[in-house]
């Protein structure tokens, strides 16, 4: 590694945030160079003579009592999740892709298609336990269900709320690239927030399944950036983790995926109601 | 005699969350500037988390408490009609990403910098910066999870934490300087 990108990349080193490659790389190269390395050691020492100097704000003694107090008298809100049923009231099946009028389906989405179709097949026979996938797949996987998970319900923590309309005009300024945000059949939209998976930049579409159409439940829709250079790395897969699943394709303009509070194959018919609309 | 489910669940919030109330709240004092306000954020934040606490279902608290605080502030600021988004905001000029040396300050002059001291420098710093800074250099956060509390992507949680930690050294190294802490020959 040459000395400029060594440089660069101290901060990183020292944060701990470089691959194994990388950190390698930089070590090797701080051997040899005592620049490099009198730079690491004067931001090491910078940092850990400010940690506790900053630390030391700590909580008035009695804000923790008031909080205490506060929470004491607050009604027990109502909840937000129905605990999951045995047997979640299947979403509403698809019109098929190729019919009803839908602009004919092209050859790759078609394979992608049966592709998805394979994948679903690995799922129902429990692959994901048995870690058959690289393991990117499985992160990916894991970081959309936790974005999922500790985002999509609680509409405080939306960057933006309200009708298609708002979000897409959100969107549209918010985001580098072109998205739509398509009917999700059975929900409602919800809005929409900025993410970050696996190092890709990303929009969140949440939504949110009225209660009339069953247990009230979320569905996230992230579509990535395609200037970046991350995102999911295999056209179509599936993987079943805490009572979600996801399913990720490549959709016409972006890669998108999508996480729902459903079994793997519900997951998929959902998705493939707005494969194409993305 | 069993609890019932409303005083377990609020055990349950206690439990996790009031463990993260100096952390909380540093980072609100840190975001906002001043003790009231970052008392009311953190009272605003506990009582957001309280309320939708049952779309928590992960193990660690920290990341999504963090969001709730900052969604609190932003909508804060909003209501004040301040700037909204404030601290989302990177500061105009040229973006000397990666550049030269951070140049801080000697460890004998760190030594001399009280708390108070190194605290103004940080509240010196554009919102944008200082809230990536303190989340990573005080709380202790990886970028990822940076990214996913500002809702920001990972690039930009990088460049600002570089651009925030360089501004701060520089703060750091001329007040030392104003202040005397720096020998003549240092000058």
């Amino acid at each position: 590694m040459n000395h400029a990108r060594a440089w660069m990349l101290l901060d990183r080193f020292l944060d701990g945030e470089l691959d194994p490659d990388a950190r390698w790389a930089v070590a090797s190269h701080l051997d040899d160079c005592p620049d490099c390395a009198a730079e690491l050691a004067s931001r090491a020492r910078l940092r850990a003579a400010l940690r506790p100097k900053l630390a030391s704000v700590t909580a008035p003694p009695d804000l923790r009592r008031r909080i205490v107090a506060e929470l004491a008298i607050t009604p027990d809100p109502p909840r937000l999740v129905a605990d999951p049923p045995a047997d979640p009231a299947p979403a509403p099946a698809p019109t098929p892709l190729a019919a009803g009028g839908r602009r004919p389906m092209r050859l790759a989405l078609a394979a992608a298609l049966v592709a998805a179709v394979f994948a679903l097949a690995f799922v129902t026979a429990g692959w994901f336990g048995q870690n058959a996938r690289p393991d990117p797949m499985v992160a990916m996987a894991s970081d959309l269900a936790a974005q999922h998970h500790t985002f999509a319900h609680d509409e405080t923590l939306l960057d933006v709320r309200g009708s298609d309309a708002q979000v897409a005009a959100w969107l549209d300024k918010e985001l580098g690239f072109q998205v739509r945000t398509p009917a999700l059949p059975g929900y409602e939209l919800a809005g929409a927030r900025l993410v970050t998976i696996g190092s890709a930049p990303a929009a969140q579409i949440v939504y949110e399944r009225p209660e009339t159409n069953g247990p009230s439940a979320y569905a996230s829709l992230v579509l990535f950036d395609p200037n970046g250079n991350a995102g999911p790395t295999l056209d179509t897969y599936a993987a079943q983790e805490d009572g979600m699943s996801v399913v990720a394709w490549q959709a016409p303009n972006c890669r998108a995926a999508l996480v729902a509070e459903l079994p793997p194959g519900e997951t998929m018919t959902l998705a493939k109601a707005v494969w194409n609309d993305v | 005699m069993p609890e019932s489910p409303a005083q377990d669940r609020r055990a349950r919030f206690e439990t996790l969350a009031l463990p993260e109330l100096d952390a909380v709240y540093r980072t609100a004092y840190y975001l906002a500037g001043s003790v009231a306000e970052a008392e009311d954020l953190t009272q605003e934040t506990y009582l957001r988390a309280f309320k939708h606490f049952d779309s928590f279902r992960g193990d660690v608290i920290r990341p999504w408490l963090f969001a709730i605080l900052r969604h609190a502030a932003v909508d804060r600021y909003r209501q004040r009609k301040r700037e909204p988004l404030f601290f989302d905001d990177d500061p105009d000029g040229s973006d000397d990403h990666f550049g030269a040396t951070e140049g801080g300050p000697e460890d004998d002059v760190l030594a001399n910098l009280v708390d108070a001291d190194v605290q103004q420098a940080v509240l010196g710093l554009p919102p944008a910066w200082r809230m990536v800074v303190v989340l990573a250099d005080v709380e202790g956060f990886a970028y990822k999870e940076i990214a996913s509390i500002t809702g920001s992507p990972i690039g930009t949680v990088m460049s600002r934490l570089h651009r925030g930690r360089k501004q701060l050294a520089k703060s750091l190294a001329d007040y030392a300087r104003a202040a005397g802490y720096v020998a003549e020959h240092d000058r």
